[in-house]
């Protein structure tokens, strides 16, 4: 109990942490004079600490390591995010591709990691949603469609694991795919929210650089849904050729169609691993050079959001279409793991380093007040 | 002292808590008189302090080692605004009984 009070006070805001980490202490340990359980009092802290009001904090002076770690942090989240919406649908493969004991290996570190973040994304999404109280409608509006497509996307994996459970011929692959399709179209929404903001920066660099970042996610999403519809369609109907073909008899027209279902199929992933790569590239350029104002804005919270959506949707992915006998060949299965490591290192160092920093208030002006999060750098 | 955005069931039995008792109350007391679950009470509590309605501090005990016990009391306004609200709820309660 005392290990869930800590981490709970630790994610209450720095003034409010001793205060609150001591009080739960003595009342989890005194709980049973009380005529409570600890549990309920370890339970209720971490509830507080979710939804605790988050006073705005005076901004200090960065250091440039603080910009630096939010520049790479931002490049890192973008390209993340990227690789995990357009990974949607993207399949493996029928027999036929290079066989690796590297997917191997990658399954499993990427299983693993993505295992620790499904049950960590929804958590993080609602102190992530906590924390832009007070941001403009528009921040709080992409979040809170954000942090609903990350829940949209774990009850997605919540049915395919029901379905991998349940006896042949599960009704639930409607409910699956519209669990998937779901949190996708959510968080295109609230990408396109986010983006939308950036856009509509006074300087006409930023204005470029939004636009930029939109076209690197709209393509990303588009590559994505391309994917679904070209290669399950070619895959279905290629399926049920092979069926008839087997039933049919031709065992050497079957293996022929087999050998060439895999060659289609490498050489979409292929493409997709290419296109998918200079998109990601692309999207970390855009946000490693984003302005100094700009990093300072709540962007970095929704990053933070997208990366964890990413991650969730990445573990969908591979339990709805991974396992077994699924083979990639050594480049997917680098970038795959590239992608993951990506979702680690962004979340250690955006989710962990972002704190909502000090209001700007234009006095006599009537200018709209500027609520900013921040890795601690100093927005004017 | 600031008033409260709203005032929830589970607020008046917290503030009835605060107000019947003599001094100082430890937190968890007020958890356990309310009836309410304590994820519940701490929010109200905090809410409660940082309106001015309450103010906090720590245990005095001499003996008792390791983290300290944190009570609550009623500040003079706060007290006045807890029995109105208190008033003005159950009068509203009754109101709707009768209707």
């Amino acid at each position: 109990m005392n290990l869930i009070i800590r981490a709970a006070a630790r994610m209450l805001p720095a003034p409010m942490r001793d205060r609150y980490r001591e009080q739960w202490l003595a009342d989890a340990r005194d709980a049973a004079e009380a005529g409570l359980s600890p549990a309920s009092i370890a339970l209720a802290a971490v509830t507080f600490a979710l939804a605790a009001p988050r006073p705005i904090e005076r901004r200090r002076q960065d250091s440039p390591s603080v910009t630096a770690r939010a520049r790479l942090a931002s490049a890192l989240a973008l390209s993340a995010a990227v690789i995990g919406v357009s990974q949607f649908g993207n399949a493996g493969s029928n027999e036929g591709l290079t066989s690796s004991s590297v997917y191997n290996v990658v399954v499993v570190i990427g299983t693993a990691v993505m295992v620790l973040y499904l049950g960590l994304a929804p958590i993080v999404a609602i102190v992530l949603v906590s924390v832009t109280r007070g941001t403009p409608a528009r921040i709080r509006a992409a979040v809170w469609l954000l942090a609903a497509s990350v829940l949209g996307a774990a009850s997605q994996g919540l049915i395919n694991s029901i379905r991998s459970s349940s006896p042949v011929g599960s009704t639930l692959l409607a409910e699956a795919a519209l669990a998937l399709a779901l949190p996708v179209a959510l968080c295109a929404t609230g990408g396109a929210l986010i983006i939308r903001e950036y856009a509509s920066q006074p300087q006409p660099r930023s204005r470029l650089r939004g636009m930029m970042s939109l076209g690197v996610g709209v393509a990303a999403l588009g590559l994505g849904l391309a994917n679904v519809v070209v290669l399950r369609d070619r895959l279905h109907a290629a399926d049920v050729e092979f069926v008839r073909t087997v039933l049919d008899g031709d065992l050497d027209g079957a293996a022929a169609m087999l050998a060439q279902s895999g060659q289609a199929t490498e050489a979409a992933v292929v493409v997709w691993a290419v296109v998918g790569l200079a998109a990601c590239l692309g999207a970390a350029w855009i946000a490693y050079t984003l302005p100094r104002r700009a990093l300072a804005s709540t962007l970095a919270l929704l990053f933070a959001l997208m990366i964890m959506h990413a991650g969730v949707l990445t573990y969908v992915w591979l339990s709805s279409f991974g396992g077994p006998g699924v083979h990639l060949t050594v480049p997917e299965a680098v970038l795959l793991l590239v992608g993951r490591w990506g979702l680690v290192a962004v979340v250690l160092v955006s989710v962990g380093g972002v704190r909502l920093t000090g209001v700007r208030r234009l006095s006599g002006t009537g200018r709209r007040h500027d609520i900013t999060a921040t890795t601690g750098t100093e927005v004017l | 002292m600031k008033p409260l955005s709203r005032i929830t069931p589970a607020t008046i039995d917290v503030l009835s808590v605060l107000t019947v008792s003599a001094g100082p109350t430890w937190g968890l007391a007020v958890i356990k008189q309310s009836g309410r679950p304590a994820g519940s009470v701490y929010p109200i509590l905090e809410r409660l302090e940082t309106s001015g309605w309450v103010t906090s501090s720590w245990e005095h005990d001499d003996e008792r080692t390791g983290p300290r016990r944190r009570f609550y009391e009623l500040t003079a306004e706060g007290a006045t605004a807890a029995r109105s609200a208190i008033a003005g709820f159950r009068a509203r309660a009754t109101t709707v009984v009768t209707a």
